[in-house]
């Protein structure tokens, strides 16, 4: 089933829209496409928290706020993500499925987020507000040191940091503080008028609404404001010969130790291996019945948290788990254990079969899900291949076992990173 | 849909068994997922129960519930979450204070996984073995909750205002109590609570409502399971004030985060909880909300870089809000909430903001139904909490300011607050 009707506007600028009665809100989204780099992160990220704080109609963000309540609490967010290494800076309005003074939703959502994007809050000079450009600055600035109050994100963003010091994917998901500190008002206005408009944009609407209305509304709110005329980029990066290994260890105040390992695999997105790579990373960590999740967890006794995931753009697989320090060295070793065993093809036809359902399930879900639904053709978009449904499943169903112990032996150990809690003493977890 | 007409939500169906075992069906069409859940009355703030008649107390460790829901996968015939993947399904469970929900979610083999879930919840089987196995695993889970900023904060700042009631407990227990649990407590645990006459089966999906009532019924019979002989379990007397005021705790965060809480009285809302719950979430959502002048001078003066995060949780037998911020002035935050909740107390909220918030609650509960888990997680809880989900739109509609100030009158007056501070502690640099 095709969900999404596509629509080119102009080179760089695409319009997916998804008439459906099954929800009972709209959904509108633009994704706007640059290189990953710490410039981008950092300026997007400001970017996007100074846009979403008022409009030249309500600048005040009291009023721009009042306005969303009028709209029966409509909400306008943002964020910064990536595929690989291809930025991306998405701005999202949601509300619940009501006309407002006889304008449809979708005509509503259009004006509010080119409103949002083009119309911002100016100061008389005609740059971003500075008030607000420097209480964002000071609030991302504490994003990015608090990412560390979540152990699971902080030791994923350390192994990857570590991993790929030398490359854009390791840099801080939300910016670097040290450029944030620099950026005033002028060159954040710089960016909002020079570059932002410059990216590929991609534009998603989901709801039940006319086709031709919501393409219409869309095209007028958004298609005179936007070039896109930019290159952003290769996404899948430079090829890196993997360092086998390399320990890293850091500490924490902390009761559990996080562990994380990192692989590297040529395999991608839109390459006739991936669904057997995808199959490996299911089968490895991915579900219920996945080897990490049997070995580490239910029979070792070791983790309650512990799997696998996998960077489709980049060719990049982590395992993770949470363990008690002192199990550190033996949960490393069942981990690479469980990695060999499936490279060697120690897979039956029953472990075949039920990641083969479970792997499909989840593909299917992602239709009751507006937001999944988009971020999962984004990725297609981003890697030039992208599949219906049925063809993920279908190239799911057709994957053999012995193709996934070829795509497991892709992967190449890389990098193996503990954060450990300070009680455990330096010396612990090292080999 | 026009002006101020909303899609209509779905309504449940409900139907009960001659076991006394409850079945609703909530009927989403166009969804992939078919969801259910099987879920007792039964949760961690139950320590002591007798069985009507009996002189025997039993006493249940901290964590029972909670480690009940974790064996019951276990069965004769191998691992339960297995068997879902076979059938090309996912299967998970949660316990909170007051209720233990098994689910499975689904988009073939329906009734076949719901056959299973019946075994599932229907025939324990309890190893010496098997349950020792599991505190290994469990205690990995509180080891990585204590580590939680967020779990540490809102189960500390429960314990700090109730001295009895045994919300104030958590879930998982403690490390020592887990210890005490045996196949024996487990086995009493179930006999007491998971009788058909204290659950609820619960459907949410593209379901025919006909055929989950027959299925079940028919399950129900094969399982041959009957009503209880009746379990007591008495209810904790809780005084009006907090237990402790103020506190702190110090864990590896970037920055100081404030938790407040506030202790509403339930015998000021006797027989009719819903009404009360929906005013206090008006109330919040009005002096707390992204467009209130206090959350808005916050943000503007720095004292708070991000929107200040609040919710209310209400029950026949407890209710209380919580209000969370980061930031580096916590005096001046506390002082300038106090004096807002003090201010609010006396002169009540003013209409136009008390409209607004009525508007945004109503338009973001029609978008929660888009979600499945939404549904069936509020709908089960509110069910067993003596309300109704369904009727949550109606009921907000009838709020009238009158019921929202003089909801502020009894809970903003002072001896109703606890305020908890997570301090950063001396750490390590990230780096």
């Amino acid at each position: 089933m095709v969900f999404f009707e596509d629509f080119k506007i102009k080179d760089g600028l695409n319009v997916h829209l998804w008439q459906t009665r099954k929800f009972k809100s709209v959904h509108l989204q633009i994704y706007l496409h640059n290189q990953l780099s710490d410039e981008t992160t950092t300026f997007n990220n400001l970017l996007g928290a100074v846009l979403t704080r008022g409009t030249s109609e309500y600048p005040e963000t009291r009023q721009f706020s009042k306005s969303l309540d009028m709209l029966y609490g409509a909400s306008v967010s943002y964020s910064v993500s990536r595929r690989g290494e291809r930025g991306l800076l998405s701005l999202s309005a949601v509300m619940a499925d009501v006309e407002i003074e006889g304008l449809s939703p979708i005509k509503v959502l259009s004006r509010l987020l080119a409103s949002v994007l083009f119309g911002p809050a100016l100061d008389a000079g005609g740059l971003l507000r500075a008030d607000y450009t420097a209480q964002e600055r000071s609030g991302i600035a504490n994003d990015i040191a608090s990412l560390r109050d979540d152990k699971d994100a902080w030791a994923d963003f350390r192994c990857s940091a570590n991993m790929c010091s030398e490359e854009p994917f390791g840099i801080h998901p939300l910016g670097d503080e040290g450029l944030l500190k620099s950026i005033g008002p002028e060159p954040l206005t710089s960016w909002w008028s020079g570059v932002l408009p410059s990216c590929p944009a991609d534009i998603f609407a989901v709801g039940d609404f006319d086709i031709i209305e919501a393409l219409e509304e869309i095209r007028r709110a958004f298609a005179g404001s936007l070039k896109c005329d930019a290159n952003p980029g290769n996404p899948f990066g430079q090829a890196i010969v993997p360092t086998s290994g390399r320990r890293f260890i850091e500490y924490a105040d902390t009761q559990q130790a996080k562990l994380v390992i990192g692989w590297r695999s040529p395999i991608r997105w839109s390459d006739r291996d991936y669904p057997a790579h995808a199959m490996a990373n299911h089968i490895f960590g991915q579900y219920s019945q996945s080897k990490l999740f049997m070995n580490v967890r239910e029979k070792e006794g070791m983790a309650y948290s512990v799997g696998s995931r996998l960077e489709p753009t980049k060719g990049l697989v982590f395992a993770y788990a949470g363990v008690d320090s002192g199990n550190m060295e033996k949960a490393i070793d069942v981990i690479l254990k469980e990695h060999a065993s499936l490279c060697s093809g120690d897979i039956t036809e029953k472990e075949l079969a039920d990641a083969k359902k479970s792997m499909s399930l989840g593909i299917r879900m992602s239709a009751d899900k507006p937001g999944s639904l988009c971020g999962r053709e984004v990725t297609g978009i981003v890697n030039s291949g992208r599949f219906t449904i049925e063809e993920a499943v279908e190239r799911i169903n057709a994957v053999r076992a012995e193709e996934i112990a070829k795509a497991a032996s892709s992967w190449a150990l890389d990098t193996v990173f503990c954060l450990m809690p300070e009680t455990s003493g330096k010396e612990a977890g090292r080999r | 849909m026009k002006d101020g007409f909303f899609k209509p939500i779905e309504q449940a169906e409900v139907k009960v068994l001659p076991s006394g075992l409850e079945v609703a069906v909530i009927r989403k069409p166009g969804f992939v997922r078919k969801y259910a859940v099987f879920a007792t009355r039964f949760g961690s703030q139950v320590t002591k129960f007798r069985f009507s008649g009996d002189r025997e107390e039993y006493e249940l460790p901290m964590g029972t519930a909670h480690f009940l829901e974790h064996k019951l996968f276990e069965q004769e015939k191998g691992n339960m979450e297995e068997r879902f993947a076979e059938l090309g399904a996912t299967s998970n469970a949660f316990t909170s204070n007051d209720i233990t929900g098994y689910l499975f979610c689904s988009d073939g083999n329906f009734y076949e996984c719901l056959e299973l879930l019946f075994e599932l919840v229907y025939r324990p089987v309890f190893s010496d073995e098997g349950v020792e196995s599991e505190k290994s695993i469990i205690k990995q889970e509180i080891s990585m909750t204590r580590d939680d900023p967020d779990w540490m904060g809102y189960r500390t700042l429960l314990t700090m205002l109730y001295s009895n009631h045994p919300i104030a407990i958590d879930p998982a227990g403690t490390p020592e109590s887990v210890d005490e649990i045996s196949p024996e407590v487990l086995y009493a645990a179930h006999d007491a609570f998971y009788s058909p006459d204290n659950m609820t089966l619960l459907v949410v999906g593209d379901v025919d409502s006909g055929d989950v009532f027959s299925v079940s019924g028919m399950l129900d019979s094969k399982f041959g399971m009957k009503p209880s002989e009746g379990v007591e379990v008495e209810e904790a007397t809780e005084p009006g004030i907090v237990n402790v005021t103020e506190r702190e705790l110090t864990m590896d965060v970037a920055r100081p985060i404030v938790w407040i809480g506030i202790k509403d009285d339930p015998s000021a809302y006797t027989g009719w909880t819903q009404k009360r719950s929906l005013a206090a979430s008006v109330l919040i959502e009005a002096v707390f909300g992204s467009s209130s002048e206090l959350n808005d001078s916050l943000y503007t003066d720095g004292v708070i870089d991000d929107n200040l995060s609040y919710e209310e949780h209400y029950a026949p037998g407890f209710g209380y809000i919580n209000v969370v911020a980061a930031t580096d002035r916590k005096e001046e935050l506390v002082a300038r909430i106090t004096a807002s909740l003090l201010k609010v107390c006396k002169s009540g909220v003013d209409s136009e903001s008390f409209e607004l918030a009525k508007r945004r609650l109503t338009g973001a509960l029609l978008r929660s139904f888009d979600s499945e888990e939404f549904i069936a997680y509020e709908y089960l809880v509110d069910r067993f909490r003596g309300m109704e989900l369904m009727d949550r739109p109606v009921v907000l509609q009838e709020i009238c300011l009158d019921d929202v100030n003089s909801l502020a009158r009894s809970i903003f007056e002072p001896g109703k607050m606890s305020v908890l501070t997570i301090m950063p502690s001396k750490r390590q640099a990230g780096k």
